[in-house]
């Protein structure tokens, strides 16, 4: 996403949440209780990246279930089909990912409000294939490279890895939440190819020169309130 | 607590701005040749107004080297020999001297990273001279039995003349 695109995102969501904020202020109630619950919800994200770059493909569900009025169990579960041109390889990714961590919300709520600004950590497991659509041997440009063109698929391949989130979700209707988070990723183990490397990953998305790489999502969430408190 | 937070935001904004895209590996190496002397192996022996050009694309690869010892020259990555015409006194009409070489050899495709892509190794190589009489190379040194050409350290041929 352009950093402009992105900046405007985050405006939006300040603008949201400050006049939700404003909202919250009609509460008088001594007793503060917080609503806890199973919040799902999907990345809107990853269809808008899709929009703008037909050849990549990710679907995400997101959850999380509030255990303190801090600390949450986070999860998050996608699809992706991910078309990546470089200057002299071409291959498709297709796979799954889950992960699963907790986040941390440092935010202390105004009066009967639930928004957080949160951290939090991810173990990210993901399952996928690899196949090199094409690529050209790269050589003295003195003769010029014919590209070969055979595809080769490698299935069965996998990656593990450590996740450093930091996000933001507000309430902006009733158990309605938007939010987003931005990840660094740290490769813990990863089935390579042979002769040949996971330079993308579903979840992990480009696996960068030194094993690390980075994410964003922008979710809206429902939170199933079970119980107040 | 808003300002770790803050911190932590502004860190991992950074941490996906890492810039590999550009290609600073070895690609698929050249094929370096050394001149020595017929008469002293050890010793180089420079090669005057040299000009290499290719026959398989019929094209002139350098020309009019003025004096060198070593030259390195690119392999035809899409066929399994190349052909070049060394020809030394390259500007005198009637000094000129052109000897063909043509170099064999099997390829091996390695995957080399993001930004450089796949490079080729050239395995079993042998190098052959197309005898026409009044040859200037004398005889090849190869610097390996089997030669491959996996990088470009070292000289890969002496060529004695």
């Amino acid at each position: 996403m352009k950093p402009r695109l992105m900046l405007k995102y985050c405006i939006n969501l300040i603008f949201v949440l400050v006049v939700s904020s404003l909202f919250g202020q009609t509460n008088d109630s001594i007793k503060i209780k917080h609503k806890y619950g199973l919040r799902v919800g999907i990345d809107l994200y990853g269809p808008f990246q899709n929009y703008i770059t037909p050849n990549k493909k990710n679907f995400e569900i997101v959850a999380d279930y509030r255990l303190t009025y801090r600390l949450f169990v986070a999860g998050e579960l996608g699809k992706t089909d991910n078309l990546t041109q470089l200057d002299y390889i071409k291959f498709n990714t297709n796979g799954t990912y889950l992960k699963a961590g907790i986040d941390y919300n440092s935010y202390q709520n105004w009066l009967g409000m639930d928004n957080m600004v949160y951290f939090g950590g991810r173990i990210g497991y993901s399952r996928f294939s690899q196949t090199l659509l094409n690529y050209t041997i790269n050589s003295n440009p003195f003769f010029t490279g014919i590209p070969v063109s055979t595809p080769q698929t490698f299935d069965n391949l996998n990656a593990k890895w450590f996740e450093i989130v930091f996000g933001v979700k507000a309430e902006t209707l009733n158990n309605l939440y938007l939010g987003f988070s931005f990840r660094t990723k740290f490769m813990i183990a990863t089935k390579e190819p042979p002769n040949f490397k996971n330079l993308y990953i579903p979840g992990f998305n480009n696996v960068f020169l030194n094993n690390s790489g980075f994410g964003f999502n922008y979710t809206l969430s429902y939170l199933i309130p079970f119980k107040k408190k | 607590m808003k300002k770790i937070s803050f911190v932590i935001l502004l860190f991992l904004s950074f941490c996906g701005c890492e810039k590999d895209d550009i290609c600073i590996d070895p690609i698929t190496p050249n094929f370096i040749i050394r001149f020595h002397d017929i008469l002293d192996a050890s010793k180089t022996k420079k090669v005057v107004n040299l000009q290499i050009k290719n026959i398989d694309i019929d094209s002139i690869y350098r020309d009019n080297i003025d004096t060198t010892d070593s030259i390195s020259i690119p392999l035809n990555v899409n066929q399994t020999t190349t052909t070049y015409v060394l020809s030394i006194n390259s500007t005198a009409e009637n000094l000129i001297n052109q000897d063909t070489i043509t170099i064999s050899y099997s390829r091996e495709t390695i995957f080399v990273g993001r930004a450089c892509g796949f490079k080729t190794i050239f395995n079993d190589v042998t190098i052959s001279l197309t005898e026409d009489g009044d040859n200037w190379i004398k005889n090849f040194i190869l610097a390996d039995t089997p030669l491959n050409i996996t990088n470009e350290t070292k000289a890969h041929v002496k060529i004695l003349h």
